[in-house]
């Protein structure tokens, strides 16, 4: 039973999205082709999904995948460009570039391109003032700007090769060795230079560049169709040719010889023909012809098996699945309090120990991927702070088997992941780091050892929210027995223990680290000073029970308070980092950290007050 | 009888308990300050000062506050620690290990030096510049530390009515003035002619009027209004921060010198020669991947070439040198360099892994021991 239940569990969670059948483009090939940027080598579906996010605040569209997407825009632009992708939210921004507001927030491409340059000078007086004045909707006005610049970019990136001209005057294209009424593409033109320069020279020749007739009008439409393919010859943003990551338009223009660049690059040009010819299988070959060659450029630079994994992981959403896990564990645990108890709840720590496995192989192929510890930015602390207290919750479901454990996990695990996606949106997940971060000793100790620290005292600060709870609404039932207390007690302890023991650690190698870099251990930095109190706070609970100053009760809604002081370190300082440029983003987080802080006193000192007078009525 | 009762006060648990949440508010103060005044003032304000101001109120700020620790701290082990109790030999070792975290901590505090040594390409420096303190320096261009014409005066002993003499040129200057930071201002055709000397140094055009200090303290312009005798052109001067020509004084000897406000001065006993400055970042990005200088090291028989970069300082006679950042101008790159001597550098490296075995002592001797009476008190 238990079993079919967890096969079940697995296909629900695993389902991919369908294999497309034949009557689609086959891109799975294709997204593992390397390419550079910001840095790093990656497969072309993550560098879809970046800049997806990028513009869309989402890596994937209703009908279509980040992968399809890209090459839509690398291959088709003007239907690209049709597709509304630009999300825009901020009101004041739609109003100053007077866009009128549709629903969804969406905008097309080709929307947004007239509209940026009839604003032009708008545009030019923002980004003339210095940063520290602008307005959110300024600001974000300047990022959609060059996100529609970069866009542009990427979808002129091929176009060299669009068959997209057609001559109509048959004698001037039997002059140039080409078919009237066909689409060619700027690459055939160019092919028939000698031609061209030969028509061009008697055009010269006999004056009529001067006082050109209508008759002149399809060779002068030539003229201005090269030149305007030539304008896109800056766009240096698509680097998928190794092994000296060269865009499509720097490759051509490099010249290159015979070599197996020119072959990529032909392969490419046949790719384009049979994505406009729909040659579904062709389409697959070429891609995996191309895969091979871009591999074997590239030599050891991109490994085939990371480019493999990363797709896979970009696809497999483990983040995501563990969530669900999560939820679900919840979910049953809360059940089991109802019905099948011990069934149920044997179910809700698999759930759980299952969300753990997919976490921690999230975690372990991004640091495969990257080749450096777990933790470097805010999103991937929250990752890792998360999979922290699911793993200590973990051992403490071993140990005690009574449900607390897998409570605490999951709440834990599933709050703070739905934290975590927020981060996600906000491009490169996996960004280079700069250089003064990039030493793997120390992130895969300080950065580690405090993270852990947030996750104890997480788990320490629920620990000690459940034993107010029950303590407030089940001991008079007799469900929460004088022996439980002491066990929860004595868990909350040592939690509080071990969280001091890895948030001390981490403020410290913090130090040497700083030391080892700067010259100084410490400089009262609003990050030290964030850890230096939460190692203060855990010190104050500690010595506080010493002292007589708190009992079991108060000493619980002072290690409750632990979850406010971890959130101020963890996120508060960075909003004092940010300083007066606060976007919308960052002061929705300042929100969220107001909102929980007082929701936390409130709830922790309702508790504290309960008690206290309840022990006066029972005194009186 | 009576110093050992204070002693042992000190000593108490429940001092540590209300000290460490003056100490915690403190901190939420000082940090949340650093917006406002910006990272060294609020330092100065709350954590490296006895007391601060808040409205009309007093209040004990960082020293006494960390002071009450570190001597409770000391007193306990002294009197009341025995190593030799099993049950708290863990706390009692995390208890010393944290003594010695402090104790570098006071001994950093009074001993250490740390400043920016800036070398373009191709030059050499044997000082390096204070990040905080200012100096007055009367003295040749170009000289780094002074000839014996120069006259240098530490900002410490800027203060009015303070006079300075050469002894080789027998000249002498008066402090008049000193501002911490200055604004400069246009003087309106209106106004009157000022006979304050300030305003006669700048050509009657500028005034300069004293500012709150900025919150970015390096953008304060500090100024020096000082009255010079003995010289071939005595008289009144004002000099600031950076400003576009420093007054020059002549001697009776014929010697040209300069007088300017530039960061104090450290000198050093050994000569840095920068050879090559070197800047990689990341392929197509604008991520920098890692600074390099390859330096010089000259004492007196020894020249030594040496590269420092990130999280590879040079360590040479108690002096670091560490890659801190650069800059570029017309003729080349330049380094920065930041230079730090300190006494107390090894206490937190042996500190933090006592720290580290006490705790682990106590988390496994309580894990050892059956559960414990609750509120156990010392």
């Amino acid at each position: 039973m238990n079993k079919f239940l967890l096969l079940l569990l697995l296909s629900l969670l695993f389902q991919s999205p369908n294999l497309k059948a034949n009557d689609s483009f086959d891109l799975k090939t294709i997204s593992q082709i390397p390419i550079l940027s910001n840095g790093r080598i990656k497969p072309l579906d993550s560098y879809a999904r970046i800049n997806l996010s990028r513009f869309h605040n989402k890596d994937s569209l209703a009908h279509m995948s980040a992968i399809e997407w890209l090459t839509e825009v690398i291959f088709d632009p003007s239907s690209a460009n049709e597709k509304k992708i630009f999300r825009i939210v901020n009101l004041d921004v739609l109003e100053a570039l007077e866009i009128s507001p549709i629903a969804g927030n969406n905008y097309s491409a080709t929307e947004l391109i007239n509209t940026l340059q009839k604003n032009s000078q708008l545009i030019e007086a923002i980004s003339n003032t210095a940063p520290e004045v602008q307005t959110p909707a300024q600001k974000q006005i300047l990022d959609l700007y060059s996100n529609v610049q970069l866009y542009i970019e990427i979808s002129r990136s091929f176009s060299m090769i669009f068959k997209e001209f057609k001559i109509h005057d048959v004698a001037l294209a039997k002059n140039l060795n080409l078919l009237p009424q066909q689409n060619i593409s700027y690459l055939d033109i160019l092919k028939e230079e000698d031609a061209l320069k030969k028509v061009l020279n008697q055009f010269i020749k006999q004056g009529r560049l001067q006082n050109p007739t209508p008759a002149d009008q399809p060779l002068l439409d030539i003229l201005n169709y090269i030149d305007f393919i030539r304008r896109d010859d800056h766009s240096s943003e698509l680097k998928i040719f190794p092994p000296e990551w060269l865009s499509p338009w720097k490759l051509h223009l490099s010249n290159p010889a015979a070599d197996s660049r020119a072959e990529s690059f032909r392969i490419w040009q046949a790719l384009y023909e049979a994505y406009h010819t729909k040659d579904f299988n062709q389409f697959k070959a070429l891609s995996l012809k191309l895969l091979q060659l871009s591999q074997q450029n590239s030599g050891t630079l991109a490994s085939a098996a990371l480019l493999k994994l990363e797709t896979h992981f970009n696809r497999l959403n483990l983040f995501v699945n563990a969530t669900a896990c999560y939820v679900l564990s919840f979910l049953l645990f809360a059940l089991s309090s109802l019905y099948y108890k011990n069934i149920l709840s044997r179910l809700s720590t698999i759930a759980l120990s299952l969300g753990a496995v997919i976490h921690l192989s999230g975690i372990v192929i991004r640091c495969l991927i990257m080749n450096r510890a777990p933790v470097s930015s805010l999103y991937e602390s929250i990752i890792f702070v998360s999979l922290i207290a699911v793993l200590v919750s973990l051992f403490i479901e071993f140990k005690h088997k009574n449900g607390t454990g897998t409570f605490i996990g999951s709440t834990l695990g599933a709050i703070l992941l739905f934290v975590s996606f927020g981060y996600e949106k906000d491009g490169d997940s996996m960004g280079m780091l700069v250089a003064v971060l990039d030493t793997n000793f120390w992130l895969a100790t300080h950065v580690v050892t405090i993270s852990i620290g947030y996750g104890c005292s997480l788990v320490a600060s629920l620990l000690a929210h459940l034993y107010l709870f029950k303590k407030r609404f089940t001991q008079k039932s007799g469900h929460f027995t004088k022996s439980d207390e002491q066990k929860l007690l004595k868990n909350i302890h040592r939690t509080v223990l071990f969280s001091l023991f890895f948030t001390v650690l981490g403020t410290i190698l913090g130090g040497i680290w700083a030391d080892q870099s700067w010259g100084r251990f410490w400089g009262w930095d609003p990050k030290e000073n964030g850890a230096l109190f939460l190692c203060l706070w855990l010190l104050f609970i500690l010595h506080g029970k010493l002292a007589g100053y708190f009992k079991t009760t108060s000493m619980a809604v002072a290690t409750g308070l632990t979850s406010v002081v971890v959130i101020l370190a963890w996120f508060g300082v960075n909003l004092l980092n940010v300083g007066l440029h606060s976007y919308g983003f960052t002061e929705s987080i300042a929100q969220n950290i107001i909102v929980f802080s007082v929701v936390e006193f409130v709830i922790l000192f309702f508790l504290l007050f309960s008690f206290h007078f309840s022990r006066k009525k029972v005194a009186n | 009888m009576k110093i050992k009762k204070i002693l042992m006060a000190l000593t108490s648990t429940r001092l540590y308990f209300w000290a460490s949440l003056w100490l915690m508010i403190i901190l939420i103060i000082g940090t949340v300050a650093q917006r406002e005044l910006g990272l060294y003032q609020a330092q100065l304000k709350y954590f490296n000062s006895w007391f601060f101001w808040e409205g009309p109120l007093p209040l004990p700020g960082g020293v006494p506050t960390l002071g009450i620790i570190f001597v409770g701290l000391f007193f306990q082990l002294l009197f009341k620690t025995k190593f030799s109790d099993k049950n708290k030999i863990g706390i009692s070792i995390t208890h010393f290990g944290v003594f010695l975290l402090l104790l570098g901590g006071v001994i950093t505090n009074f001993s250490s030096l740390e400043g920016s040594m800036i070398i373009p390409e191709g030059k050499s420096s044997n000082y390096f510049e204070d990040y905080h303190l200012v100096e007055l320096a009367i003295s040749a261009p170009e000289s780094a530390t002074g000839t014996p014409a120069s006259l240098i005066i530490p900002e410490k002993q800027l203060k009015p009515g303070a006079i300075f003499a050469a002894d080789n040129e027998k000249y002498s200057i008066k402090i008049l003035k000193y501002f911490k930071n200055i604004a400069l201002r246009p003087r309106g055709p209106n106004d009157l002619p000022d006979q304050s000397l300030a305003k006669i140094e700048l050509n009657q055009q500028m005034e300069i009027v004293s500012k709150a200090q900025e919150s970015n303290e390096n953008d304060n312009i500090q100024a020096v209004e000082f009255q010079v005798s003995g010289t071939a052109n005595d008289g009144l001067f004002v000099v600031y921060k950076d400003m576009d020509q420093y007054p020059t004084l002549t001697t009776q000897g014929g010697a040209h010198l300069l007088a300017a406000i530039r960061n104090l001065r450290h000198p050093l006993p050994f000569t840095i020669t920068l050879n090559d400055f070197e800047k990689q970042v990341y392929p197509s990005s604008q991520i920098p991947k890692s600074f390099k200088s390859a330096i010089t090291l000259h004492d007196e028989k020894i020249d030594q070439k040496i590269v420092i970069q990130m999280n590879e300082p040079l360590r040479y006679k108690g002096y670091t040198f560490y890659q801190s950042s650069f800059s570029q101008n017309s003729e080349g790159e330049i380094t920065d360099l930041a230079v730090v001597k300190n006494a107390g550098k090894f206490f937190p490296y042996i500190s933090s892994i006592i720290i580290c075995f006490g705790i682990l002592i106590h988390l496994f001797s309580i894990q050892a021991s059956p559960l414990r009476n609750k509120g156990q008190d010392e």
